[in-house]
Parts: structure tokens; C-alpha cells; sequence
């Protein structure tokens, strides 16, 4: 023993050496890598949309994940099903009527896809008492135009777009009081209001809408 | 011939009272108060030359924070000791705290371990907290570029922690203090001397709650932290003039916190933080007046961060930074003739970084160095000490850093001190190698393999002189130019198929000048009482604008009281900074908050029970500064405790 020989002459010291370099031995830190406790994240990633009646009316809320790994992918969604879509070719389908990815979303037309999906804005809109759908108005998916974003030109984000941006430091992205109607590819009109950009849990890229078939117009 | 040598001092504790004075006797000095805890002008000092010198006579100005001003304070670490101190800022950095120096950045301040460099560095800043104060012997400082001896980073200054050393044959101590936030220190020392083998052991253990200063938030603001400390000094004396030092420590801690975002996200944070570092240094005392050291060195840091959000496993985050340095330095000091004292060494060093976002598994660098050092007796009152260190990167190549230092005893109660140094900063592993994408935000940063060093010059010229037989002046006027400061520039602008591209470039220059000045005024005995002042100007040279979080102007006040008959000490420092300027930048215009100035103000009270035994209580922050944006200190904290010692 190596602590035996070295000069210390009192009983005492030789045990707190000793103890020093036992200690210094077990000393180590845990590893933290992957000690993230939590479940997998909770329900708020299903998009099986939360129904009640409103004026008669089904309303349902849906929360879809828009890129939330932030693989540059959109992530599609079918009014008629009601649940996110999984189109082999997104290009060519007609499966999906709209899609998410971070704040832009496209509908299935024009530049975006092979779809006639349409979207008018009626800015400040009551969601409740909006039942029956205009007959003009609609536009369709266009190449980025003069305005200030790089994303497509449609009803959700040409001009006034479905979100407001804080900027630093918070960086909030909190939706504006529009309501949208979306004709989709059957040819039924939807309401559509973003309610929040985040999950339950505060993490962004979770765009979380509430919708409703309305009546087509005359 | 065995004449020592007046300022040569051999590494084995030969008597410094029996050198005899060879080239007349030097001018007596401005004597500091005895009986008090000033440095004493036979305290030896290291710092300003890499050789031992004593206090009064070292050419180069040395700040010292002794053993028993440090025991006075009350201090638990580092970081604290240095809070409320003339020209030295204490800020919260984004693990612990850490300093500035004549107005320039905690990057450019180089920290020493018994002179040797440490790792573990998180965004340039060496987390002060992480040195406890039970194994700290003493504090040096010296201001002003001194790469010429210590290379890299030695911009603003140098601050030397020297450790303890064992002292008595066979001695314990054991403190314990608990206080504020549930606040638990306890540390306990074994220190052995003996004519073969010296050793000396302190074990340390210290926890403490998590505080908020914003109550409206789930987030806190300070850690919960449970940290344990174990070191080892020895030293082995293997004849007269051949001794072998020993060095080993270990340093374990956990911070805990919780942060929240605006998004409604609530994060669990856990950090650990180890180190780890060991050397070995054979000393010689050869023959003609010289002594000959060779230093062997290893350092490990490991910092581990996970962040784990609640309800979610989207956001979690987990890294790690491995930092490990492993040095080999020589160094031989031999006066020539009676005039010149000659110092001149070598080293060689490995590092190497591995941590997430660089763009290779890890960076390292192979870096050598040559430095020598001549003190030269010009006059008997006047030392010149031109210095010269070439080093050589293995990432950016060769840089050399000159040194000229001149101490001039005007009179018997006056030293003048100057210096005229060159500093440098190595780019650092993240600003060489960095690969970050912020892919929501449209940008990404890269590193800069071509990056060469930034570049400093310093000027500093000082005074000591003492005024009367209980007063004594000490000030300091220092001008430093910082050029080529790496920073992020705009590379490529995004897009449609790139994002925006931001990459490290030494392009910014910057300037910082003021006074340094305090005043000790010992009225009778056991009363102490210190004022300082610092005026900080600074100027960012490539915006024209203040630099972000410097007072222009800061008071200081120590007083010190210490009644023998009664055993009873008492220590009061406080600190008055000034207001100090915060920029943010909206839409192109960048627009200037003055945060407030705020006061700081610690106290201790302590007494002796018996030979053994000492009971103190001690408060910091006492005036309660709670400013969560720009002053987060953790609130008015009072702790009490014992001290045992036999």
C-alpha cells in the first residue's frame, strides 16, 4: 500500500488520506444524458379532434404538430376525415385540404398542391355566428408575392396573416381574432379559428384550431 | 561561493531575514500597518514576475487579498471575496459569476490556480463561484496585459489563487455555518509537516435552496446548488536543494433551477459540474544562484446540462462539455552578476473541447511557448523588467507579446510603478468550430477556422506612498486598447434555398481607461479603515457606444475592527455602482437603458469563545438588491457559524 508508505506519522492523517482518495473514487457525477423523465408527450399531440355543439353546429378542436423536431416538413390535414392525412405524394394528392409547418399554413391549390382547396379571411369575425358561408371571395395558393414573409400567398398569411410575432425577447407567436372559411376538396365549406400556436405544455409548433362544416352558400 | 542572492528566493524555505543586502540597502518601503490583516511587506508574492518576490520588493504591482483578510470576510467563495472591490466587477454570469477587470471582460482576464491555467470556461466567462474559499490561501492580482509572461488571455490582468499550504506539525480546523435559503457549509482541514513530507488535506461540502426574485413566474432565479470539494497539497522534501510539490483536486457540484418561457413552457434544469486536476512539480535549487522548476499538469472539466420540460419531452435538452488541458512547463531563474535577475521558461500544452455544436466531435490545440524576463537593477532605485513570450498555435500560429515594467523609489515613502504590456486572447474552440442553426429564425452561426488572436495593449502607471504614519495611498491610472475582438458578422444573407449565415471575425476594437484608488487609514490600533474609488471609461470603438454593464463610477469602504481583549473582530464592506448602460437593438435602432446604480454591503461579526474555538455570524447582500433583470444577487443572506481549530 502506497498510502502506508507515505511519511505520515499520526493515525489521523493517514485516515484522512486515506479518506481522500476513497472519496475522490467515488466521487463521480451521474450521467444526465436521456434522464428526462416524462412520458412521451401527453394527448395534446392527438389530432382526434374534441367535439361539442354549438348553435347546433359540431364544433371540433384539433392540435397538429407543425414541425414541432423542425425537420422542414408540413404536416396535412383533411377536414372530411378530420384527422391529419398522410399523402404518399402531398403534390399530387387530393387527400389533404390544408397543411402546418411552424406559422405557415398552405391550402391544397395553386402553387401548393394538385387540390381546389380556397380560404377567405373574415377579419374580427364571430367564430359562433358565422354559419353560412359567402359565395366569392376565396383565394387560391400563389407564389410568394411583394409582401414581407418568403412563405406562399394564400388567405391564411397574404396581407394580414393569421398571427401576430412578438420579436425578442419573448418571440410569442399568438393568433389574431380571424376567422377563416375554407371550401375544401369535396366541395363543403369549414369555419376555422387558430386558438393557440402552443400545446398544454408550452411547446411551440403546436397550432391547436377549432373548425366547423357550415352551410354552402346559395 | 554560497552567497544567496537579495532577491533571489530559493524554492526550499531558506530564511529570507539571513540574505544579505549585497548592492546597498534598498530604500525602506512605504511600510503597510502591522497588526492588521494588510499584506505585510515580507508576504511573498508570485504573480507579477512567476518567481517569488516579496511584496516590497516586486517591480510589478501586486493587489493581495491575504489568509487572515479573507478569514475576516467571511467570504464562502471566490466570487464573493471579490465583490465590492476597487476596479474589479462581479457579475452573474450564465453558470455562477464572474469577473471583470479594468473594464474588460471576464475572457480577457486570465485565472490562475497556483499559476497554473484551468479549464472550463462556458462562453468565455470562468465561473468564480466554483472555487471555495476553505483552500484558498491568498489572492493576487496584477492589472494590465501581462501575456508577456502567461500567454494567452492575460489581457486585462491576472488573478492568482494560491492555495494552502500545510504550516504546523499537526494541526485540524473545521467550520461550519448555516444561514438563509437552508445554507450549509461545512469543511473540515488536516494539514502535517514534517521534515521529509508536508501534506495538507481539506474536504468541503456546502448546500443551499434555490431563490425567485420573480414570484409571478414558475421559474427561479438562483440555483439550489449542493456542491463537495476534496484537495490535496504536498510536498516532499528529498534534500537541501531538490523538493517535489504535489496538487490534486476534485470539485463536484449540482445546480438546480427551474425555468419558464413566455410560451407557458416550465423547465426542470440540472447541472453538474466536475473537476478534476493533479500536477506534479520537482524544484532545484542549482549551483551560481539559481533555481530550476519543472511543472507537470492535468486538468478535466466536465459540465453536464439537461433541461427537461414538464408534461413534454419536445423541448428537452441535454449537453455536455468535456474540457481537458494537459500542460508541461520549465522554468530556470539565475541572477547574473549582482544586477540582473534572469527568468526564462518553456512550456508546452495540450487542450482539447468536446461539447455539442461544433461542427466536429471535438476541437483541440497544440500550443508552445518561450518567455524570458530580465529584472534589472538599473539604479539602486529603479528595477527595469523588459519581458518577452513567443507562443505558437497549432490553430493560428505564432504571436508575440512584449512587456516592459519600471518601479522607482522616489523616496522612502514613495514607489512609483509603470508598465507598458501586450496582451492577446487565442480564439476559443466554439468561435473557431461553432455550428448552430436556429432553423425557426431563419439563421445559422458558423466558426471561424482562419480566426487569428485578439490583441491588446495596456498602460498602467501607479503610486503607493505613505502619507503619515497611519495612512497610506495607493492609486493606479490604466489605459487599455483591445483590437481585432472576434464577433459575429453577417456572411450571407438568406435565401430561398440558404438561410442567413452569421460567422466569427476579428473585426471589433475597443478602449477602457480610468483610475484605480483606495486609501488605508489605520487611526489606532485593530481600526482599519479602507476607502476606495474606481472611475471605468470605456468605449466601444466600433459602435462609439459605452460598453454594456460597466459603472463609470464605483465607491468602495472597508472597515475593520478587531478588539483583542474582547476576541471580537468586525468587518463591514460595501460598495455604491455607479449606473451602468444596457443596449438593445430594435429595427436597425440601437437604443440605451441606464439600469440603476445599486449598493452592496456585507458584514461579519466575530468571536473568540476560547484558544480553539471562534462563533461568527455574517450577512451579505444586507440592503437586499433584488433587481431580476440587471441585478439578480441572491437576497439579504445571514449565516452563522463556528470555527474550531486545534
Amino acid at each position: 500500500m502506497i498510502i502506508m508508505r507515505l511519511p505520515l506519522h499520526h493515525p489521523a492523517a493517514r485516515f484522512a488520506f486515506a479518506g481522500l482518495f476513497a472519496a475522490s473514487l467515488a466521487g463521480c457525477a451521474p450521467n444526465l444524458a436521456g434522464a428526462g423523465t416524462d412520458p412521451t408527450t401527453q394527448t395534446n399531440t392527438d389530432t382526434q379532434p374534441l367535439s361539442e355543439e354549438q348553435n347546433g353546429i359540431t364544433v371540433h378542436t384539433s392540435v397538429v404538430d407543425a414541425d414541432v423536431a423542425k425537420t422542414n416538413t408540413f404536416t396535412y390535414f383533411s377536414f372530411g376525415t378530420g384527422a391529419v392525412a398522410s399523402p404518399a405524394t402531398p403534390s399530387t394528392s387530393v387527400d389533404w385540404d390544408i397543411a402546418f409547418k411552424s406559422t405557415t399554413i398552405i391550402a391544397n391549390s395553386g402553387v401548393s398542391g394538385a387540390g381546389t382547396v380556397s380560404v377567405k379571411r373574415h377579419a374580427g369575425a364571430d367564430f359562433d355566428a358565422l354559419t353560412k358561408a359567402d359565395a366569392s371571395g376565396y383565394v387560391i395558393d400563389a407564389a410568394d408575392g411583394a409582401d414581407s414573409d418568403t412563405a406562399v400567398d394564400n388567405g391564411f398569411l397574404l396581407g394580414d396573416a393569421w398571427y401576430h410575432y412578438a420579436g425578442a425577447p419573448t418571440h410569442l407567436v399568438t393568433p389574431k381574432d380571424h376567422v377563416y372559411v375554407v371550401r375544401a376538396n369535396s366541395g363543403k365549406y369549414y369555419k376555422m379559428k387558430v386558438v393557440s400556436y402552443y400545446d398544454a405544455a408550452g411547446t411551440a409548433r403546436y397550432v391547436t384550431f377549432k373548425w366547423a362544416e357550415i352551410t354552402s352558400p346559395d | 561561493m554560497t552567497v544567496a542572492h537579495p532577491r533571489l528566493k530559493p524554492p526550499s524555505a531558506a530564511p529570507l531575514a539571513a540574505l544579505a543586502l549585497i548592492f546597498g540597502a534598498l530604500p525602506a518601503q512605504a511600510q503597510a500597518p502591522h497588526g492588521s490583516d494588510a499584506p505585510q511587506l515580507d508576504d511573498v508574492v508570485v504573480t507579477g514576475t512567476r518567481t517569488e518576490r516579496r511584496l516590497a520588493d516586486t517591480p510589478v504591482a501586486t493587489e493581495v487579498i491575504t489568509r487572515s483578510e479573507i478569514e475576516a470576510s467571511g467570504a464562502v467563495n471566490v466570487a464573493d471575496l471579490l465583490t465590492s472591490r476597487t476596479g474589479i466587477e462581479v457579475f452573474s454570469a450564465l453558470q455562477g459569476e464572474g469577473i471583470r477587470l479594468q473594464g474588460l471582460d471576464s475572457k480577457h482576464v486570465l485565472i490562475l490556480v497556483d499559476g497554473r491555467r484551468i479549464t472550463g470556461r462556458l462562453s468565455g466567462t470562468v465561473d468564480l463561484t466554483r472555487y471555495p474559499i476553505e483552500s484558498i490561501e491568498r489572492v493576487e492580482i496584477v492589472r494590465g496585459g501581462s501575456s508577456a509572461l502567461y500567454g494567452s488571455e492575460a489581457m486585462a490582468g491576472v488573478i492568482n489563487l494560491i492555495t494552502r499550504q500545510a504550516k504546523e506539525s499537526l494541526s485540524f480546523e473545521t467550520q461550519g455555518l448555516y444561514g438563509s435559503l437552508n445554507t450549509g457549509v461545512f469543511s473540515g482541514t488536516m494539514s502535517q509537516t514534517s521534515e521529509a513530507f508536508d501534506t495538507r488535506i481539506t474536504a468541503g461540502w456546502r448546500r443551499q435552496d434555490a431563490y425567485d426574485l420573480t414570484p409571478g413566474t414558475p421559474g427561479t432565479t438562483g440555483n439550489a446548488l449542493n456542491e463537495v470539494t476534496l484537495s490535496n497539497n504536498s510536498s516532499f522534501k528529498l534534500s537541501r536543494d531538490r523538493q517535489v510539490k504535489t496538487h490534486l483536486d476534485y470539485y463536484n457540484r449540482g445546480q438546480y433551477g427551474i425555468d419558464s418561457s413566455t410560451t407557458g413552457a416550465v423547465f426542470d434544469r440540472t447541472n453538474h459540474t466536475e473537476s478534476f486536476s493533479g500536477s506534479i512539480e520537482p524544484q532545484f535549487t542549482l549551483p551560481g544562484l539559481a533555481n530550476l522548476k519543472v511543472s507537470a499538469y492535468y486538468n478535466h472539466y466536465r459540465d453536464q446540462y439537461l433541461k427537461d420540460q414538464r408534461n413534454s419531452n419536445a423541448l428537452d435538452q441535454y449537453e455536455q462539455t468535456v474540457d481537458q488541458l494537459a500542460q508541461l512547463q520549465v522554468q530556470d531563474e539565475r541572477a547574473i552578476g549582482l544586477d540582473h535577475l534572469l527568468t526564462s521558461g518553456a512550456e508546452i500544452a495540450y487542450e482539447r473541447l468536446s461539447t455539442d455544436r461544433l461542427n466536429a466531435a471535438y476541437g483541440d490545440r497544440k500550443r508552445a511557448a518561450l518567455y524570458a524576463q530580465d529584472e534589472w537593477q538599473a539604479l539602486p532605485s529603479l528595477v527595469v523588467l523588459p519581458g518577452l513570450r513567443a507562443d505558437l498555435d497549432s490553430r493560428y500560429g505564432t504571436n508575440v507579446a512584449p512587456k516592459v515594467a519600471l518601479r522607482y523609489d522616489a523616496t522612502q515613502a514613495v514607489t512609483l510603478r509603470a508598465s507598458l504590456g501586450t496582451g492577446f486572447r487565442a480564439p476559443d474552440f466554439k468561435e473557431l468550430l461553432l455550428q448552430f442553426q436556429n432553423v425557426s429564425a431563419g439563421y445559422e452561426i458558423v466558426g471561424n477556422p482562419n480566426l487569428g488572436p485578439e490583441t491588446s495593449t495596456s498602460l498602467n502607471v501607479g503610486l503607493d506612498s505613505r502619507l503619515a504614519s497611519w495612512a497610506w495611498i495607493s492609486a493606479n491610472l490604466y489605459q487599455n486598447e483591445v483590437a481585432n475582438l472576434i464577433q459575429t458578422e453577417l456572411a450571407r444573407a438568406g435565401t430561398a434555398d440558404t438561410i442567413t449565415q452569421y460567422r466569427y471575425v476579428n473585426v471589433a476594437s475597443a478602449m477602457t481607461r480610468g483610475i484605480e484608488a483606495s486609501l488605508r487609514i489605520q487611526p489606532f490600533t485593530g481600526f482599519v479603515l479602507e476607502p476606495g474609488y474606481t472611475l471605468n471609461d470605456t468605449l466601444d470603438r466600433s459602435t462609439g457606444l459605452l460598453l454594456e454593464g460597466r459603472s463609470l463610477h464605483k465607491g468602495t469602504l472597508t472597515a475593520r475592527y478587531q478588539h483583542e481583549p474582547w476576541g471580537l473582530g468586525i468587518y463591514v464592506r460595501g460598495a455604491l455602482n455607479g449606473e451602468r448602460p444596457f443596449h438593445s437593438k430594435a429595427n436597425a435602432v440601437t437604443s440605451t437603458t441606464m439600469a440603476p446604480a445599486f449598493t452592496t454591503l456585507e458584514a461579519r461579526l466575530a468571536k473568540s469563545l476560547s484558544r480553539q474555538l471562534s462563533a461568527h455570524v455574517q450577512g451579505s447582500n444586507l440592503l437586499n438588491v433584488t433587481d431580476p433583470v440587471y441585478t439578480p444577487m441572491q437576497p439579504l443572506t445571514l449565516l452563522a457559524g463556528l470555527t474550531a481549530r486545534f
